[in-house]
């Protein structure tokens, strides 16, 4: 390889951003990487599971001081949802450098980094909340935006462990029923509004229900306990791993143990107050949920300071 | 107690601050806002249970801006609950502004291909309620809170003066504080955000529903609260705004930078330039028939003690 990423990685870690040139080799060399993965990628535990995480690079560095750097611990990013800040604030916003960094781990250690595609992970999203005008403020131009949202198309869509633990970004869908329906998806592409590939990133479970419902929004679904216990029947599974869903444990477990959403974004948008979690699974697949409160780096540096100005700031509001 | 009259003089007032919340006492109030984190697991549920509906997911259950004034009985909240509670929770009908996502009518095409191998037998719509979290809200009093009245509208003293709040005065005390938060599932955000700011002679809230539907609609609605501590009146404003989507983003300074439309406040200042005959108009506004679109003006009359 023509660059040294170890020394990237470094960089990166140190939040500081690579050269535009450097973003578009690392992203065309890391889509190589993903075109060649299935829509479903068989992995073995031990491995280490983190839901959102939005951008929040500090939050990112402090998952790696507690569960450990890679490659010494095995990743899976469960929809690595980070050129997304959903907030006006306009500046301490580190989207950039978060999708960097997990970018040149996942082409560091492809096969002890995995990443899923998220619901964030798109063009219509990041344009219009703060990626893309991140990109440019740091840029100069879209280009980079334009290089990581092409490389989004690449990513998988979902992980399975050890054949028993399926994993994905949102949920289930009512078009699939068996993990070999996800592998004839045609995943290369922008997420699509309807479908099997819109599920997957953007359904929510419903402890409440036993079916699969339309969600009053007029699109999307839920889908219930039958669902679920259906679906690990058919695929001789255990249990469902998903993120997506923000709440103020940091984790939750429903359905009689059968599904686990798992939020990595400690107090969300510099606001929530919440607290965090990533999903240590173990050789045997034991879980174990490490909760972990917001890095002090946040304190100091970046949109927190900026969020509670916005919100603080003393106005002569009309 | 004397009642200053000049609008430089600061009069007594006691500010108290902990982590969570903030409140000030002058001229017998006293307001508190609190501000801390989204509701536990637990909250939710007794919360939900309540409301009947599908919560935001922001819900900042333990926030709130309550205005109490002894001697007049008045204790008057602004919190997540409340409103909520407004928020229609059974099938939309005429007058509740209901909207689908901007792209329902391509999603529901899809669905009516046969799917043989669906393990569904049915498909079921869940549980019907306003997934935009519309919300009239205006606060809620306690019981022994004076009931409001329409303003008379003849009556200048009756309206909210702008002259008074455009006035720089010291501000002794502001807070701001955020009941919910929902992205509507990518699909536009859905806000609703109460501020307050006392000054030596008034104090003044605003409390604003903003909603954005990506594709559809903008809509904001305001209640905003202003008191004179030299009478003995409150006056309440409330107000909503609606205009399809495209409208405003016409209105982008750069088309391609979608930015400005994620920031409520400058929505809610182009909404402010623009004609009430577009933005105020149950026939023009984005044509959904939301019953919010009126201006109404009520007093409440602090009764004196006995």
């Amino acid at each position: 390889m023509p660059f040294d990423l170890d020394h990237c990685i470094q960089q990166l870690l140190q939040k500081r951003l690579l050269g535009e040139p450097l973003v578009r080799e690392i992203c065309e060399k890391t889509k190589e990487v993903l075109m060649r993965e299935s829509n479903v990628v068989h992995i073995q535990a031990p491995v280490t599971v983190v839901g959102d995480i939005h951008g929040q690079f500090y939050d990112l560095v402090e998952i790696f001081r507690i569960g450990g750097y890679s490659p010494h611990t095995n990743y899976l990013f469960l929809g690595p949802s980070c050129p997304y800040l959903r907030d006006y604030v306009d500046r301490g916003l580190f989207s950039v450098e978060t999708i960097t960094l997990l970018t040149c781990l996942k082409l560091r250690y492809p096969d002890r980094v995995q990443l899923i595609r998220g619901n964030h992970e798109s063009r219509a999203v990041t344009q219009t909340y703060g990626f893309y005008t991140e990109c440019i403020r740091k840029y100069g131009n879209p280009n980079v935006w334009i290089y990581f949202t092409d490389m989004f198309d690449f990513l998988t869509l979902s992980v399975v462990i050890d054949d028993r633990i399926f994993c994905v970004h949102g949920g289930l869908s009512p078009s699939i029923h068996s993990i070999d329906q996800i592998k004839v998806v045609d995943r290369f592409r922008e997420i699509p509004h309807e479908g099997p590939m819109a599920d997957l990133v953007w359904s929510d479970p419903d402890p409440d229900k036993e079916d699969f419902a339309i969600s009053p929004r007029g699109a999307g679904y839920t889908f219930g306990s039958q669902v679920v216990r259906k679906f690990l029947e058919i695929n001789h599974m255990s249990h469902i791993l998903r993120a997506h869903q923000l709440c103020m444990e940091g984790f939750s477990v429903s359905f009689d143990n059968r599904l686990s959403t798992v939020w990595s974004a400690p107090n969300y948008c510099y606001r929530c107050g919440n607290s965090a979690s990533i999903l240590e699974i173990g050789p045997g697949q034991e879980m174990h949920f490490n909760v972990f409160e917001a890095a002090p780096e946040n304190e100091r540096d970046g949109p927190q300071q900026a969020q509670q100005a916005s919100m603080m700031k003393v106005e002569y509001f009309l | 107690m004397d009642i200053p009259s000049t609008s430089t003089t600061v009069p007594t007032h006691v500010l108290d601050e902990s982590p969570m919340s903030k409140s000030i006492s002058i001229h017998g109030w006293k307001i508190t806002t609190t501000s801390t984190a989204i509701s536990n697991a637990a909250e939710l549920d007794t919360l939900q249970a309540e409301v009947e509906l599908t919560l935001p997911e922001m819900t900042f259950g333990n926030n709130a801006v309550i205005l109490e004034h002894e001697a007049s009985g008045l204790f008057y909240a602004f919190d997540a609950r409340g409103a909520l509670r407004e928020v229609c929770n059974k099938e939309l009908g005429p007058g509740d502004g209901g909207v689908k996502v901007g792209y329902a009518e391509d999603w529901a095409k899809t669905r009516t291909v046969p799917d043989s191998t669906s393990p569904v037998s049915e498909m079921v719509v869940a549980k019907p309620y306003d997934w935009t979290y519309t919300t009239m809200y205006a606060g809620h009093g306690f019981a022994s809170t004076p009931k409001w009245q329409p303003a008379d509208p003849e009556d200048s003293s009756q309206s909210i003066p702008m002259s008074t709040l455009t006035r720089p005065d010291p501000i002794l005390y502001y807070a701001a504080t955020q009941l919910f938060e929902d992205e509507l599932h990518d699909n536009g955000t859905s806000t609703y955000i109460v501020r307050v700011r006392v000054m030596p002679t008034c104090f003044f809230l605003l409390a604003r529903f903003s909603l954005r539907v990506d594709n559809v609609i903008f809509r904001q609605h305001d209640t905003r609260i202003f008191h004179e501590f030299s009478t003995d009146i409150l006056i309440r404003e409330m107000a909503g705004w609606e205009v399809p989507y495209a409208t405003l983003r016409a209105r982008l300074p750069t088309p391609d930078d979608r930015t400005n439309l994620t920031d409520t406040q400058w929505v809610a200042n182009v909404l402010n330039e623009m004609p009430a005959s577009v933005t105020q108009n149950k026939r023009s506004g984005a044509g959904t028939g939301w019953r919010g679109l009126v201006r109404k003006v009520e007093v409440m009359r602090l009764r004196q003690d006995a």
